[in-house]
C-alpha cells in the first residue's frame, strides 16, 4: 500500500544510490581513527621490557624482537576477528571461502605483503626512526595503491579523486616533515634499517591493498579479513620465528618468554583491538568507493595519530599541524563531495 | 555437492538467470541456500549486491519502490543481471568453469 509519507522513486533511488558511497567514506574514515588510534599501544610496547632494552643488544636482537612483537600482534588481531567473525554469524562463510582456493588465495598474499612486509617494516620504523617517522612514510601507501588498481584492474580515478588524493598526501607530509627533521637529525643506531622499514610499510599495505581490492569483488570482506589475518598469523608462528629459531644464534624462545608479562600483553591486545577493527572498516571501503579513495581517506589517519599520540603523551602538536589538518580535510572533503553517480561504479572497461 | 560462498552463489545464480533477477528473489534463495532468516541477513544481501554492482559484475536492469512487501515501505527493489565483466571474474575465479 502506498502511504503518503513513502518516497517517490527517484527520491528513494537517489538515497540509495547516496548512502551506499557514504558507507563507503565512513568505513574508510573510521579505519584513518582506528589507524591513528594503533600508533600509541604500537609505540607503547618498545618502552616496555623486554624490548626496552633490546637496543643495548645489536641489531640483530633488534630486528628479532621487531619480528617478535608484529607475531604477537598479528595473533592479537586474529583472535578479534574471530571474535567479530562470530557475532556476524559468518563462520560458515568463512569455511566455504578457505574452499574457494583460487579466490583465497590472493587473502594469502596480502598477508605477505600486509605482514612480514607493512607491519614488520612499520615496527621497525617506528623502533629505529620513530612513530612520526613510520607514521609519515606509510602515508605514501595510496599512491602505490591507486596505481596498482589501475594499472593491474583499470579501478577508475577520476581527475577529482587524484586532486583530493594528492591533496590528502600533502597534508599528511605537512604535519609530520618539521618532526620527521628532527628525527632525521637524532636517529638512534642503525636508522637505515627503520628507514627501510618505512618503505616496506608503503609498499606493503599499497599492494595489498591493491590484492584486497581484487579479491573483494567476488568475496565477503568480513571473512576475506579474517582469512588475510589466519595466513599471516601462521606465517609467522610455523614458517618466520622457527626459521629464525633455526638459523640464528638468537635465543627467541627466551625472548618470546619474557614478552608474556602483563603489560606487554596489554599493549599487544589493544593494538590487536585497534589495527582489527582498522582493518574490518578498511576492506569493507574498497568494494564500495575503490582502493585510491579508500586508502587516501583512510590515510587521514596521520592527523589522528598525531592527535592521540598528543593526547597519551601530553606533548601537544606544533601550530603547523593546523595547516596539515586543513590540507588533509579538504582533501577528503573534495573527494566525499564527488557526484555519487561518479563512483556509485568504481570500475570500468573503460576507466576515465 | 559443497554450498559456494554468498557471493559465489548470487553470481552463479545470476550466470543461470540470463534475464537478470529482483534482489528480493536474490534474497529469498540465498536465505534458503544457507537457512538464515531475518532482517539482518536480508540486510547482509543487499550490502552484498550493492558491493557487486559497485565492481561492475552486476547492471541494474529495473527498479521499483518496495511498498512494504519486502525490505521496507520507501526502499527500492532493484532487477539486476550479470555483466559481461562479471562473466569474466566468475571464470577467473573459479567459479565456472570453461
Amino acid at each position: 500500500m502506498i502511504r503518503p509519507d513513502m518516497p517517490t522513486l527517484e527520491q528513494a533511488r537517489a538515497r540509495y544510490r547516496v548512502r551506499s558511497v557514504r558507507w563507503g567514506f565512513y568505513w574508510a574514515l573510521w579505519c584513518a581513527v582506528l589507524w591513528g588510534a594503533w600508533y600509541v599501544p604500537g609505540t607503547a610496547v618498545w618502552y616496555e621490557a623486554p624490548f626496552a632494552d633490546v637496543g643495548t643488544g645489536g641489531q640483530s636482537e633488534f630486528l628479532l624482537a621487531a619480528a617478535i612483537i608484529t607475531a604477537l600482534s598479528s595473533l592479537a588481531v586474529l583472535l578479534f576477528l574471530f571474535v567479530w567473525t562470530g557475532v556476524l554469524e559468518k563462520w560458515g562463510e568463512y569455511g566455504r571461502t578457505i574452499r574457494q582456493f583460487r579466490i583465497s588465495k590472493w587473502y594469502y598474499l596480502g598477508a605477505v605483503f600486509g605482514g612480514p612486509c607493512a607491519l614488520f617494516g612499520s615496527y621497525l620504523a617506528i623502533g629505529y626512526v620513530g612513530p612520526v617517522f613510520a607514521a609519515i612514510a606509510a602515508l605514501m601507501y595510496p599512491v602505490v595503491g591507486a596505481t596498482l588498481a589501475r594499472l593491474w584492474y583499470h579501478e577508475k580515478i577520476s581527475a577529482r579523486a587524484a586532486v583530493g588524493i594528492t591533496v590528502i598526501l600533502i597534508g599528511g607530509i605537512s604535519i609530520y616533515a618539521p618532526g620527521l627533521l628532527s628525527e632525521f637529525a637524532n636517529p638512534d643506531g642503525g636508522a637505515w634499517l627503520g628507514y627501510i622499514g618505512g618503505l616496506m610499510a608503503a609498499v606493503g599495505w599499497g599492494v595489498e591493498g591493491a590484492i584486497a581490492g581484487r579479491v573483494l569483488d567476488v568475496s565477503d570482506p568480513d571473512v576475506g579479513i579474517t582469512l588475510r589475518f589466519t595466513a599471516e598469523a601462521c606465517y609467522w608462528i610455523f614458517v618466520i620465528l622457527p626459521a629464525i629459531v633455526l638459523f640464528s644464534d638468537a635465543d627467541v624462545m627466551s625472548l618470546i618468554v619474557s614478552a608474556l608479562n602483563f603489560k606487554v600483553l596489554l599493549w599487544i591486545l589493544l593494538s590487536g583491538a585497534s589495527f582489527g577493527c582498522c582493518y574490518v572498516t578498511w576492506y569493507k571501503s574498497f568494494p564500495l568507493i575503490g582502493v585510491g579513495r579508500g586508502q587516501a581517506i583512510a590515510a587521514l589517519y596521520g592527523v589522528f595519530a598525531v592527535i592521540f599520540l598528543s593526547i597519551f603523551t601530553l606533548n601537544m602538536p606544533e601550530w603547523y599541524f593546523l595547516i596539515g589538518l586543513a590540507l588533509t580535510v579538504f582533501g577528503g572533503f573534495v573527494m566525499f563531495t564527488e557526484r555519487s553517480e561518479m563512483l556509485e561504479v568504481i570500475r570500468g572497461t573503460n576507466p576515465i | 555437492m559443497k554450498k559456494l560462498h554468498m557471493k559465489g552463489f548470487i553470481l552463479r545464480l545470476l550466470d543461470e538467470h540470463k534475464d537478470g533477477l529482483w534482489d528480493y528473489e536474490i534474497a529469498q534463495r540465498v536465505l534458503a541456500e544457507y537457512h538464515h532468516s531475518g532482517d539482518y541477513w536480508h540486510g547482509e544481501v543487499r550490502a552484498t549486491l550493492t558491493d557487486l554492482f559497485s565492481g561492475s559484475l552486476l547492471e541494474e536492469l529495473e527498479d521499483r519502490l518496495d511498498e512494504g512487501e519486502y525490505f521496507g515501505a520507501g526502499k527500492v527493489l532493484v532487477k539486476f543481471r550479470l555483466t559481461p565483466f562479471g562473466h569474466r571474474r566468475m571464470i577467473e575465479s573459479g567459479l565456472l568453469l570453461v
